[in-house]
């Protein structure tokens, strides 16, 4: 079991379907790991029941109920494919699993592979492999990053981290994530705004993005 | 034999009987909610139309009224039909004991408010993996029968009652009006940290977050 989970606020959001959408699959696929999420979740989603159930009642129009009846006699009488369960949530993306992903090398020991990408560039759904015993450049983030382990497992300076675990890490905590040493480390990563390198190396690099590409520097909105 | 028998059951059946457990079952709102889990199961068995008329009488003016919080006003009758088509396609899927009536018509309502959202071009990110994949219906463990639901459920309506205003306004924000701990912090001009401690201490009240918490030794 993961020992890492999504704060109380996350679960909440999640819950109340207000999490952005790329944040609920992050949520779901730990989900996937979690039983004691899950029943988290199951009672947050009571409480969701509670509130909904205590709200006054609204007029509705007359013809609505037959009009609903209407689309169900259509629909039954054509009815569709029967929706086969997920398995797995990646599944969309990842048809063949993880081992035949073709990653792109982003430093020593470093691959991404992109699994979304908003449209100004700004967000990035990604799947990210650290080698067994490799090491992560020094950086930090413009927003917010969302972690969870897949296979494998890391630290960094603030802890351990396990298939499973759910581990956030916001845009002022500088880390150098590093693989476990026996395993591939793969994480479904979500990052609201870019990444931003430190270290020596890492700041003469960010110069010259900031020159060439002024658009990711914005504070996110 | 007979005898025995019937002194065994009887207990067990009861108990597995949310309708007859719930010691509030005097207030209106409480009695209406307990009759929907039977509603549901008619509909699935039998695709009871009659079954179906009395779950939308009793469910869609609340959808309405979650609609009008949502913000989603010209299309509040829009999502009444898709929630109670998705009730009716889905109602197979339903097992007391797995989930509450109640908790279950809110995933179906929380679910096809997001996708007409997303239908309407109003979600500010996108993905293409559906919302019941990203939200899944309650249910996927293993059941922890109808009894314990009702508990949690009946747990949950009693403490509510007694939640401090404040902590209750962020709850209903959050559930009703589709913010996040951000955008309410940022409405009533409190702290973000206030608002989060506010969540917390409800949760706690509410007993809806599991306390134990298994550390990494």
């Amino acid at each position: 079991m993961s020992q890492h989970h999504p704060s109380d606020d996350i679960m909440m959001e999640y819950a109340a379907g207000c999490a952005s959408t790329h944040l609920a699959l992050c949520v779901a696929v730990h989900l996937q790991y979690c039983p004691r999420c899950r029943a988290n979740i199951q009672r947050l989603s009571a409480l969701g029941g509670e509130m909904l159930q205590q709200l006054p009642q609204e007029d509705l129009s007359e013809a609505l109920f037959e009009r609903i009846m209407l689309r169900i006699d259509l629909e039954e009488s054509a009815p569709a494919a029967p929706q086969k369960p997920v398995e797995d949530l990646l599944q969309r993306w990842l048809p063949d699993g993880l081992n035949a992903v073709s990653w792109r090398k982003q430093w020593f020991k470093v691959y991404e592979y992109v699994l979304e990408v908003s449209r100004k560039g700004r967000q990035r759904l990604s799947l990210q492999k650290i080698s067994a015993g490799g090491r992560a450049p020094l950086h930090a983030h413009y927003g917010q990053e969302v972690t969870v382990v897949l296979q494998g497992g890391f630290s960094d300076e603030l802890g351990v981290y396990e298939e499973g675990d759910f581990v956030i890490r916001s845009g002022d905590q500088r880390h150098r994530p590093r693989a476990l040493e026996n395993e591939d480390c793969i994480c479904l990563a979500y990052l609201d705004a870019p990444v931003c390198l430190a270290g020596p190396i890492g700041r003469w690099i960010e110069r010259f993005r900031r020159l060439f590409m002024p658009d990711l520097n914005a504070p996110a909105s | 034999m007979q005898v025995s028998n019937n002194v065994i059951v009887l207990p067990i059946n009861r108990k597995m009987d949310p309708n007859q457990q719930d010691p509030d079952a005097g207030e209106d709102s409480a009695s209406s909610r307990d009759v929907l889990a039977p509603l549901i199961e008619a509909v699935a068995a039998q695709r009871d139309r009659d079954a179906f008329r009395q779950l939308f009488q009793a469910f869609a003016p609340k959808v309405k009224a979650y609609a009008i919080k949502q913000g989603m006003l010209e299309h509040a009758e829009e999502l009444v039909q898709e929630v109670m088509v998705n009730v009716w396609r889905r109602a197979a899927q339903f097992d007391r004991e797995k989930a509450a009536a109640s908790t279950w018509l809110f995933a179906i309502a929380r679910n096809a408010r997001i996708d007409l959202l997303r239908k309407l071009g109003r979600s500010s990110q996108e993905t293409q993996v559906e919302t019941d994949y990203l939200w899944s219906l309650p249910g996927s463990d293993e059941p922890t029968g109808a009894f314990q639901q009702a508990v949690i459920v009946r747990n949950i309506r009693q403490s509510l009652g007694d939640l401090p205003q404040e902590q209750r306004d962020v709850i209903a924000k959050v559930y009703l009006e589709d913010k996040s701990h951000q955008r309410v912090a940022e409405e009533l001009s409190l702290p973000l940290g206030t608002v989060k401690s506010r969540v917390r201490l409800a949760l706690q009240k509410l007993k809806v977050i599991l306390q134990e918490r298994e550390k990494a030794v």
